[in-house]
């Protein structure tokens, strides 16, 4: 389910929700010597879990050797996490707490460079 | 029976958790206060239940094992709070609770995570994600099945930065050296004290030299010319190869006269005419020609 208005796109899963992902091949993180940055100004509207654990939403990027995405999640003990998870190894490699669920728009972003990925959040 | 502990969540959330035999805290916002050390009071708008799954056996239950509070003004970073619960929080509960308030500080949230691009252990090279080339994407079930999860998309961005640059090459110590004379402007430089960090004068030589210069004319090429000069003037001095002359040491002779007994002076030659030495004799310019 996805519709657009005034230049947001919403997008969610109603029903039996399957994997779906909106998205878009570019040649650009492809190039490993130049600084690559990727950034997703996104709201959390609703979240599956309740608040209280996985919302499945991801968005990231692939780039060689790189399959990144980042998993909004909260974890039992109530803190709120953006979570940096190896899709490939399906494994997660590092979390921001972080209020991802206070109806705000926020902008996570991701910068590789030098061999580093850094996640920044609103900066 | 206690509260375990109050935990900032968001700007002016606190999540309040209990321990394993404490359920079911009160959601009347009432009973709890927020206040900071100074006094300051914050007041509780909402408190919102927290629940946990509980798994037994085959059984799986929910049990509420702490509480929400949003609170009506912004927690600031640094600052301690206190979070007071009202001890009819849960009728059901006899003991006292413990502790009673609940103390917590501030600390300002981390908003960047490092890790390795070595980290990670591959791109997808099939399935959902599985174009080679470059790939952004966003989803509210990517990983697996999920229903009810929706997101908001205004801006999605992918930059690659190519730039070229040049730094400056700089000293590692920019600052100047000066030189110092006892005699003021204009001395001497061996009177002259150079002053400057250590790191500079290990750094520092000097290159002295005379630099003086005078102007000459033009060179020109021309002839060379040959001077031919006498010793003597061969008018004067014909006999002078005649045996029966005889040179006297001009610094004198000592005991020698002439026969009316004056003391021969020790002069040069002279001639006869006017008693005056025998000066040079005719000079010849020779041109040699190229």
């Amino acid at each position: 389910m996805a519709s657009i208005s005034s230049n947001i796109l919403t997008y969610g899963t109603t029903g039996l929700g399957t994997a779906t992902a909106y998205r878009s091949n570019t040649p650009l993180p492809d190039a490993l010597s130049f600084p690559l940055i990727v950034r997703f100004r996104v709201k959390v509207v609703a979240d599956a879990s309740g608040g209280l654990g996985d919302s499945q939403i991801r968005m990231g990027f692939q780039a060689p050797g790189v399959a990144l995405a980042l998993g909004l999640a909260t974890t039992p003990g109530g803190d709120r996490q953006v979570r940096v998870i190896d899709l490939q190894a399906g494994k997660t490699l590092g979390a921001l707490s972080f209020d991802f669920l206070d109806g705000n728009f926020h902008v996570y972003q991701l910068t590789r460079a030098g061999g580093v990925i850094d996640l920044v959040i609103d900066p | 029976m206690s509260l375990l502990s109050a935990k900032r969540l968001g700007s002016s959330k606190i999540l309040l958790t209990c321990d394993e035999a404490f359920t079911g805290p009160s959601t009347d916002h009432t009973k709890y206060d927020v206040h900071d050390t100074e006094g300051g009071t914050l007041g509780v708008t909402r408190a919102v239940a927290v629940l946990v799954t509980v798994s037994f056996g085959f059984f799986s239950f929910s049990v509420q094992k702490g509480v929400e509070l949003q609170l009506g003004a912004p927690l600031t970073a640094g600052k301690t709070y206190l979070v007071k619960v009202d001890p009819a929080v849960n009728a059901a509960e006899t003991h006292p609770l413990h502790p009673n308030p609940v103390s917590f500080q501030v600390v300002a949230a981390a908003t960047r995570l490092s890790l390795r691009v070595s980290d990670f252990s591959g791109e997808f090279q099939g399935g959902l994600l599985g174009a080679p080339a470059g790939q952004v994407f966003f989803s509210p079930a990517l990983q697996a099945a999920n229903t009810g999860s929706t997101l908001q998309v205004s801006e999605v961005s992918c930059c690659l930065v190519a730039y070229d640059s040049y730094i400056f090459p700089v000293k590692a110590d920019p600052a100047p050296l000066f030189l110092w004379s006892p005699g003021g402007t204009g001395g001497l430089l061996n009177h002259s004290v150079a002053w400057a960090s250590p790191f500079l004068l290990n750094d520092f030589s000097c290159a002295l030299g005379v630099l003086h210069e005078d102007t000459l004319g033009a060179l020109d090429d021309d002839h060379l010319v040959a001077v031919l000069q006498e010793t003597f003037d061969l008018t004067k001095v014909s006999l002078l190869n005649n045996v029966h002359w005889t040179m006297f040491d001009p610094g004198g002779q000592p005991g020698l006269t002439y026969p009316d007994a004056t003391v021969i002076p020790g002069e040069v030659f002279k001639t006869a005419d006017n008693s005056a030495p025998i000066g040079p004799g005719a000079t010849v310019t020779i041109t040699l020609l190229p």
